[in-house]
Protein backbone atom coordinates (compact mmCIF):
# COMPACT_ATOMS: atom_id res chain seq x y z
CA UNK A 1 0.00 0.00 0.00
CA UNK A 2 1.18 3.60 -1.09
CA UNK A 3 0.07 6.65 1.02
CA UNK A 4 -0.05 9.41 -1.06
CA UNK A 5 0.97 13.13 0.26
CA UNK A 6 -0.10 13.42 3.82
CA UNK A 7 -1.14 17.26 3.57
CA UNK A 8 -4.00 15.95 1.23
CA UNK A 9 -6.94 14.26 3.32
CA UNK A 10 -6.80 11.38 0.93
CA UNK A 11 -3.22 11.01 2.14
CA UNK A 12 -4.65 10.85 6.12
CA UNK A 13 -7.56 8.36 4.51
CA UNK A 14 -4.62 6.08 3.17
CA UNK A 15 -2.76 6.32 6.39
CA UNK A 16 -5.97 5.45 8.50
CA UNK A 17 -6.70 2.63 6.74
CA UNK A 18 -3.23 1.48 6.73
CA UNK A 19 -2.79 1.62 10.26
CA UNK A 20 -6.15 0.04 11.08
CA UNK A 21 -4.37 -3.52 12.00
CA UNK A 22 -0.87 -2.31 12.47
CA UNK A 23 0.13 -0.70 15.92
CA UNK A 24 3.47 1.24 14.17
CA UNK A 25 4.31 2.11 10.79
CA UNK A 26 7.32 -0.28 10.38
CA UNK A 27 7.58 -3.86 12.31
CA UNK A 28 5.80 -4.24 16.32
CA UNK A 29 8.14 -1.65 18.09
CA UNK A 30 8.22 2.31 17.47
CA UNK A 31 10.63 3.42 15.04
CA UNK A 32 12.22 6.42 13.59
CA UNK A 33 9.92 5.31 10.53
CA UNK A 34 7.00 6.84 12.89
CA UNK A 35 8.88 9.72 13.47
CA UNK A 36 9.31 10.32 9.92
CA UNK A 37 5.72 10.27 9.07
CA UNK A 38 4.78 12.15 12.08
CA UNK A 39 6.81 15.28 11.07
CA UNK A 40 5.36 14.42 7.78
CA UNK A 41 1.67 14.93 9.40
CA UNK A 42 2.25 17.74 11.27
CA UNK A 43 -0.58 18.63 12.78
CA UNK A 44 -2.95 16.55 15.52
CA UNK A 45 -4.98 14.28 13.58
CA UNK A 46 -8.73 14.85 13.78
CA UNK A 47 -10.84 12.36 15.46
CA UNK A 48 -12.41 11.52 11.88
CA UNK A 49 -9.56 9.41 11.30
CA UNK A 50 -9.74 7.31 14.35
CA UNK A 51 -6.38 5.09 13.70
CA UNK A 52 -4.27 7.79 12.80
CA UNK A 53 -5.27 9.66 15.87
CA UNK A 54 -4.33 6.61 18.54
CA UNK A 55 -1.08 6.14 16.62
CA UNK A 56 -0.64 10.02 16.76
CA UNK A 57 -1.02 9.85 20.51
CA UNK A 58 0.98 6.68 21.26
CA UNK A 59 4.17 7.99 19.29
CA UNK A 60 3.74 11.35 20.64
CA UNK A 61 4.12 9.39 24.12
CA UNK A 62 7.37 8.19 23.59
CA UNK A 63 11.21 10.65 23.06
CA UNK A 64 11.27 10.97 19.65
CA UNK A 65 15.22 11.04 19.55
CA UNK A 66 15.37 7.78 21.46
CA UNK A 67 13.79 5.85 19.23
CA UNK A 68 15.88 2.83 16.79
CA UNK A 69 15.95 3.18 13.67
CA UNK A 70 17.59 4.91 10.49
CA UNK A 71 16.18 8.09 9.31
CA UNK A 72 14.66 7.35 6.18
CA UNK A 73 11.37 7.78 4.53
CA UNK A 74 9.40 4.84 5.39
CA UNK A 75 8.87 2.50 2.06
CA UNK A 76 4.93 3.05 2.30
CA UNK A 77 5.57 6.92 1.96
CA UNK A 78 7.78 6.48 -0.84
CA UNK A 79 6.63 4.47 -3.20
CA UNK A 80 6.51 6.79 -6.51
CA UNK A 81 10.58 7.34 -5.51
CA UNK A 82 12.23 4.59 -7.19
CA UNK A 83 15.52 6.04 -5.71
CA UNK A 84 13.78 5.89 -1.98
CA UNK A 85 12.27 2.04 -2.81
CA UNK A 86 15.86 0.43 -3.82
CA UNK A 87 17.59 2.06 -0.71
CA UNK A 88 14.48 0.65 1.67
CA UNK A 89 14.57 -2.63 -0.61
CA UNK A 90 18.12 -3.86 0.57
CA UNK A 91 17.19 -2.78 4.15
CA UNK A 92 14.23 -4.67 3.85
CA UNK A 93 16.25 -7.88 2.73
CA UNK A 94 17.42 -8.88 6.72
CA UNK A 95 13.87 -9.27 7.72
CA UNK A 96 12.43 -10.67 4.70
CA UNK A 97 10.17 -12.91 6.60
CA UNK A 98 8.62 -10.89 8.71
CA UNK A 99 7.64 -8.33 5.86
CA UNK A 100 6.19 -10.43 3.15
CA UNK A 101 3.38 -8.08 2.91
CA UNK A 102 5.45 -5.03 1.53
CA UNK A 103 8.49 -6.59 -0.30
CA UNK A 104 5.72 -7.80 -2.34
CA UNK A 105 4.17 -4.51 -2.33
CA UNK A 106 7.76 -2.91 -4.23
CA UNK A 107 8.27 -6.39 -6.68
CA UNK A 108 5.07 -6.03 -8.00
CA UNK A 109 4.52 -1.91 -7.99
CA UNK A 110 4.74 -2.20 -11.78
CA UNK A 111 1.78 -4.91 -11.72
CA UNK A 112 0.21 -2.85 -9.14
CA UNK A 113 0.56 0.21 -11.36
CA UNK A 114 -1.00 -1.60 -14.95
CA UNK A 115 -3.79 -3.29 -12.37
CA UNK A 116 -5.13 0.45 -11.23
CA UNK A 117 -5.18 1.37 -14.65
CA UNK A 118 -7.47 -2.01 -15.50
CA UNK A 119 -9.18 -1.29 -12.76
CA UNK A 120 -9.68 2.63 -13.56
CA UNK A 121 -10.00 1.76 -17.19
CA UNK A 122 -13.31 -1.04 -16.10
CA UNK A 123 -14.85 1.74 -13.93
CA UNK A 124 -14.96 4.30 -15.90
CA UNK A 125 -16.87 1.14 -18.60
CA UNK A 126 -19.30 0.60 -15.72
CA UNK A 127 -19.84 4.30 -14.68
CA UNK A 128 -21.01 4.81 -18.24
CA UNK A 129 -23.38 1.76 -18.20
CA UNK A 130 -25.22 1.99 -15.36
CA UNK A 131 -26.28 -1.61 -13.72
CA UNK A 132 -29.58 -1.79 -13.25
CA UNK A 133 -30.85 -0.30 -9.86
CA UNK A 134 -32.97 -2.74 -7.35
CA UNK A 135 -35.69 -0.70 -6.39
CA UNK A 136 -38.75 -1.36 -3.94
CA UNK A 137 -42.26 -0.38 -3.50
CA UNK A 138 -43.60 -0.14 -0.09
CA UNK A 139 -46.94 0.96 1.43
CA UNK A 140 -46.47 2.24 5.12
CA UNK A 141 -49.46 2.45 7.78
CA UNK A 142 -48.62 5.17 10.34
CA UNK A 143 -51.17 4.73 13.26
CA UNK A 144 -51.57 7.88 15.25
CA UNK A 145 -52.14 7.80 19.03
CA UNK A 146 -55.84 9.05 18.91
CA UNK A 147 -58.35 10.93 16.86
CA UNK A 148 -57.23 14.08 18.21
CA UNK A 149 -53.94 13.28 16.59
CA UNK A 150 -53.07 16.21 13.98
CA UNK A 151 -52.76 14.51 10.70
CA UNK A 152 -51.84 16.78 8.72
CA UNK A 153 -48.33 17.56 11.00
CA UNK A 154 -47.75 14.10 10.76
CA UNK A 155 -47.42 13.90 7.45
CA UNK A 156 -45.23 16.92 6.87
CA UNK A 157 -43.07 14.98 9.94
CA UNK A 158 -43.24 11.99 7.54
CA UNK A 159 -42.34 13.47 4.39
CA UNK A 160 -39.73 15.40 5.78
CA UNK A 161 -37.78 12.13 5.97
CA UNK A 162 -35.46 12.95 2.96
CA UNK A 163 -32.65 10.90 1.82
CA UNK A 164 -30.78 9.40 -1.54
CA UNK A 165 -32.65 6.80 -2.99
CA UNK A 166 -35.69 7.53 -1.40
CA UNK A 167 -39.00 8.68 -3.04
CA UNK A 168 -42.20 9.63 -1.47
CA UNK A 169 -45.48 9.37 -3.71
CA UNK A 170 -49.02 9.10 -2.82
CA UNK A 171 -50.80 9.37 0.58
CA UNK A 172 -54.72 9.10 2.04
CA UNK A 173 -56.21 8.73 5.31
CA UNK A 174 -58.16 5.40 5.99
CA UNK A 175 -60.90 5.22 8.30
CA UNK A 176 -60.20 3.13 11.41
CA UNK A 177 -63.20 3.22 13.46
CA UNK A 178 -64.05 5.86 16.79
CA UNK A 179 -63.15 8.78 14.54
CA UNK A 180 -59.76 7.44 14.39
CA UNK A 181 -57.49 7.17 10.95
CA UNK A 182 -54.45 5.89 9.54
CA UNK A 183 -52.19 7.21 7.49
CA UNK A 184 -51.25 5.39 4.67
CA UNK A 185 -48.44 6.12 2.40
CA UNK A 186 -46.36 4.70 -0.69
CA UNK A 187 -42.78 5.18 -1.23
CA UNK A 188 -40.13 4.10 -3.78
CA UNK A 189 -36.36 2.85 -2.20
CA UNK A 190 -33.50 2.10 -3.89
CA UNK A 191 -32.74 -1.49 -2.22
CA UNK A 192 -28.93 -0.30 -1.85
CA UNK A 193 -29.36 3.07 -0.44
CA UNK A 194 -32.46 2.70 1.84
CA UNK A 195 -33.23 0.14 4.44
CA UNK A 196 -36.71 -0.35 5.69
CA UNK A 197 -35.77 -0.97 8.81
CA UNK A 198 -34.35 2.14 9.26
CA UNK A 199 -37.39 3.64 7.36
CA UNK A 200 -39.54 2.63 9.99
CA UNK A 201 -37.53 3.65 12.86
CA UNK A 202 -37.32 7.18 11.30
CA UNK A 203 -41.15 7.63 11.36
CA UNK A 204 -41.67 6.09 14.83
CA UNK A 205 -39.04 8.17 16.21
CA UNK A 206 -41.86 11.22 15.31
CA UNK A 207 -43.17 9.74 19.12
CA UNK A 208 -45.63 12.80 19.26
CA UNK A 209 -47.59 11.43 15.98
CA UNK A 210 -46.48 8.11 15.62
CA UNK A 211 -48.08 5.21 17.74
CA UNK A 212 -46.29 2.13 15.27
CA UNK A 213 -45.96 1.81 11.63
CA UNK A 214 -46.40 -1.34 9.92
CA UNK A 215 -45.57 -2.34 6.38
CA UNK A 216 -49.24 -2.72 4.28
CA UNK A 217 -47.48 -4.04 0.94
CA UNK A 218 -43.54 -4.38 0.10
CA UNK A 219 -43.43 -5.12 -3.48
CA UNK A 220 -40.04 -5.31 -5.75
CA UNK A 221 -40.12 -3.10 -8.67
CA UNK B 1 -13.34 -25.12 32.57
CA UNK B 2 -12.46 -21.23 33.24
CA UNK B 3 -9.91 -19.13 31.32
CA UNK B 4 -7.89 -17.72 33.93
CA UNK B 5 -6.43 -20.68 35.29
CA UNK B 6 -3.43 -22.30 36.32
CA UNK B 7 -1.47 -22.75 33.03
CA UNK B 8 -2.22 -19.14 32.41
CA UNK B 9 -0.70 -18.08 35.77
CA UNK B 10 1.85 -19.85 34.80
CA UNK B 11 3.24 -18.40 31.94
CA UNK B 12 3.26 -15.20 33.63
CA UNK B 13 5.41 -16.32 36.18
CA UNK B 14 7.58 -17.58 33.62
CA UNK B 15 7.54 -14.00 31.44
CA UNK B 16 8.42 -11.99 35.09
CA UNK B 17 11.36 -14.36 35.96
CA UNK B 18 9.94 -15.87 39.15
CA UNK B 19 9.55 -19.02 40.06
CA UNK B 20 6.38 -20.18 39.81
CA UNK B 21 4.56 -20.73 43.13
CA UNK B 22 2.79 -24.10 44.01
CA UNK B 23 -0.84 -23.75 42.49
CA UNK B 24 -4.28 -25.69 42.48
CA UNK B 25 -7.93 -25.23 41.39
CA UNK B 26 -10.12 -25.25 44.68
CA UNK B 27 -13.53 -24.73 43.06
CA UNK B 28 -13.07 -21.90 40.16
CA UNK B 29 -10.50 -20.01 42.72
CA UNK B 30 -6.15 -20.40 42.11
CA UNK B 31 -4.84 -21.35 45.02
CA UNK B 32 -1.18 -20.06 46.13
CA UNK B 33 0.77 -21.66 48.69
CA UNK B 34 4.04 -18.84 49.77
CA UNK B 35 7.11 -20.91 50.11
CA UNK B 36 8.44 -19.51 53.28
CA UNK B 37 5.48 -18.89 55.59
CA UNK B 38 3.23 -21.79 54.19
CA UNK B 39 0.35 -18.86 53.44
CA UNK B 40 -2.17 -19.30 51.12
CA UNK B 41 -3.12 -16.58 48.56
CA UNK B 42 -6.26 -16.74 46.68
CA UNK B 43 -7.72 -15.49 43.69
CA UNK B 44 -6.49 -14.81 39.98
CA UNK B 45 -5.13 -11.25 40.48
CA UNK B 46 -4.16 -11.08 43.90
CA UNK B 47 -1.81 -14.25 42.72
CA UNK B 48 -0.38 -11.68 39.67
CA UNK B 49 0.14 -8.79 42.02
CA UNK B 50 2.25 -11.42 44.40
CA UNK B 51 4.69 -12.44 41.48
CA UNK B 52 4.83 -8.67 40.40
CA UNK B 53 6.29 -7.91 43.64
CA UNK B 54 8.30 -10.62 43.78
CA UNK B 55 10.01 -10.06 40.64
CA UNK B 56 12.11 -7.16 39.30
CA UNK B 57 9.51 -5.71 36.87
CA UNK B 58 7.77 -3.83 39.24
CA UNK B 59 7.10 -1.01 36.69
CA UNK B 60 4.94 -3.77 34.54
CA UNK B 61 1.83 -2.99 36.84
CA UNK B 62 2.01 0.70 36.09
CA UNK B 63 3.89 3.64 35.88
CA UNK B 64 2.24 6.10 37.31
CA UNK B 65 -1.17 5.72 39.89
CA UNK B 66 -3.34 5.82 37.09
CA UNK B 67 -2.12 3.15 34.75
CA UNK B 68 -1.70 1.32 38.38
CA UNK B 69 -5.34 1.66 39.02
CA UNK B 70 -6.07 0.61 35.14
CA UNK B 71 -4.48 -2.32 35.11
CA UNK B 72 -5.97 -3.94 38.33
CA UNK B 73 -9.17 -2.88 37.28
CA UNK B 74 -8.31 -4.89 33.78
CA UNK B 75 -6.94 -7.80 36.39
CA UNK B 76 -10.63 -8.10 37.56
CA UNK B 77 -12.13 -7.66 34.83
CA UNK B 78 -10.40 -10.40 33.38
CA UNK B 79 -11.23 -12.39 36.48
CA UNK B 80 -15.18 -11.49 36.25
CA UNK B 81 -15.58 -11.79 32.54
CA UNK B 82 -12.94 -12.94 30.34
CA UNK B 83 -12.80 -16.54 32.64
CA UNK B 84 -15.84 -16.89 31.38
CA UNK B 85 -15.13 -16.47 27.57
CA UNK B 86 -15.36 -20.01 27.05
CA UNK B 87 -18.43 -19.79 25.63
CA UNK B 88 -19.33 -18.07 22.56
CA UNK B 89 -21.64 -15.49 23.19
CA UNK B 90 -19.35 -14.09 26.30
CA UNK B 91 -16.60 -14.33 23.73
CA UNK B 92 -18.10 -12.51 21.35
CA UNK B 93 -19.46 -10.12 24.65
CA UNK B 94 -15.84 -9.44 25.59
CA UNK B 95 -14.07 -9.21 22.11
CA UNK B 96 -16.69 -6.32 21.65
CA UNK B 97 -15.76 -4.99 25.16
CA UNK B 98 -11.98 -4.63 24.30
CA UNK B 99 -12.30 -3.82 20.32
CA UNK B 100 -14.23 -1.06 21.46
CA UNK B 101 -11.94 0.39 24.58
CA UNK B 102 -8.91 -0.39 21.94
CA UNK B 103 -10.20 2.12 19.48
CA UNK B 104 -7.72 4.67 20.69
CA UNK B 105 -5.54 2.97 22.21
CA UNK B 106 -2.58 1.17 21.13
CA UNK B 107 -2.09 -0.90 24.95
CA UNK B 108 -5.05 -1.27 27.04
CA UNK B 109 -4.14 0.98 29.87
CA UNK B 110 -2.63 3.53 27.18
CA UNK B 111 0.74 4.11 25.65
CA UNK B 112 2.70 1.32 28.02
CA UNK B 113 2.33 -2.18 28.09
CA UNK B 114 1.04 -3.26 31.48
CA UNK B 115 0.30 -6.67 33.20
CA UNK B 116 -2.97 -6.21 32.07
CA UNK B 117 -1.86 -6.70 28.55
CA UNK B 118 0.31 -9.39 29.60
CA UNK B 119 -2.21 -11.22 30.92
CA UNK B 120 -5.06 -10.55 28.72
CA UNK B 121 -3.13 -12.01 26.25
CA UNK B 122 -2.29 -15.34 27.88
CA UNK B 123 -6.06 -15.68 28.44
CA UNK B 124 -7.44 -14.72 25.21
CA UNK B 125 -5.15 -17.19 23.05
CA UNK B 126 -7.65 -19.89 23.03
CA UNK B 127 -10.45 -17.65 21.89
CA UNK B 128 -8.10 -15.89 19.95
CA UNK B 129 -6.82 -19.41 18.17
CA UNK B 130 -10.37 -20.27 16.76
CA UNK B 131 -11.61 -16.51 15.28
CA UNK B 132 -12.39 -17.33 12.29
CA UNK B 133 -10.82 -14.41 9.17
CA UNK B 134 -14.03 -12.52 9.05
CA UNK B 135 -14.43 -12.38 12.67
CA UNK B 136 -10.78 -10.72 12.97
CA UNK B 137 -11.67 -8.14 10.61
CA UNK B 138 -14.59 -7.28 12.50
CA UNK B 139 -12.22 -7.53 16.67
CA UNK B 140 -9.95 -5.43 14.02
CA UNK B 141 -8.33 -3.21 17.07
CA UNK B 142 -8.43 -6.41 19.22
CA UNK B 143 -6.33 -8.23 16.16
CA UNK B 144 -3.82 -5.64 16.04
CA UNK B 145 -3.46 -5.28 19.71
CA UNK B 146 -3.04 -9.23 20.03
CA UNK B 147 -1.25 -9.18 16.90
CA UNK B 148 1.34 -6.92 18.21
CA UNK B 149 1.56 -8.66 21.90
CA UNK B 150 2.63 -11.82 20.14
CA UNK B 151 5.50 -10.42 18.47
CA UNK B 152 7.56 -10.68 21.41
CA UNK B 153 9.02 -14.30 21.81
CA UNK B 154 9.31 -13.75 25.52
CA UNK B 155 5.99 -13.46 25.93
CA UNK B 156 4.80 -16.23 23.52
CA UNK B 157 7.17 -18.88 24.91
CA UNK B 158 5.64 -21.93 23.63
CA UNK B 159 2.18 -20.72 22.28
CA UNK B 160 1.84 -20.72 18.86
CA UNK B 161 1.55 -17.09 16.58
CA UNK B 162 -1.92 -16.50 14.99
CA UNK B 163 -1.76 -15.32 11.46
CA UNK B 164 -3.70 -11.72 11.31
CA UNK B 165 -2.94 -11.23 7.57
CA UNK B 166 -5.92 -9.47 6.68
CA UNK B 167 -4.96 -8.76 3.57
CA UNK B 168 -6.61 -11.74 0.99
CA UNK B 169 -10.10 -10.43 2.92
CA UNK B 170 -10.09 -7.20 0.87
CA UNK B 171 -8.44 -8.33 -2.97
Amino acid sequence: MAIGDLKTDKGIKDLNSYLADRSYIEGWQPTQADVVVLEALGKIPTPSNPHVLRWYNHIKSYDLKTLPGERKAPVILSSNNSANVTAAKSEDNDDKDVDLFKSDEEEDAEAARLREERLKAYEEKKSRKPAPVAKSSIVLDVKPWDDETDMDAMEKAVRSIQMDGLVWAASKLVAVGYGIHKFRIMCVIEDDKVSVDWLIEQIESFEEFVQSVDIESFNKL
Amino acid sequence: MVLCNVECLEKISNYLDVSPLPLEMQENVVVATKRESNQKIEGFSTIIQSLIENSKHSDILGVNNETKALSQQWLEYAVVCINYADTPSNAKKVLQELNVTLTDKTYLTGTKKTIADVTLYYALHSIMRELTHQEKAQYVHVSRWFDNMQQEEKLRQQLDLISFDLLHLFL
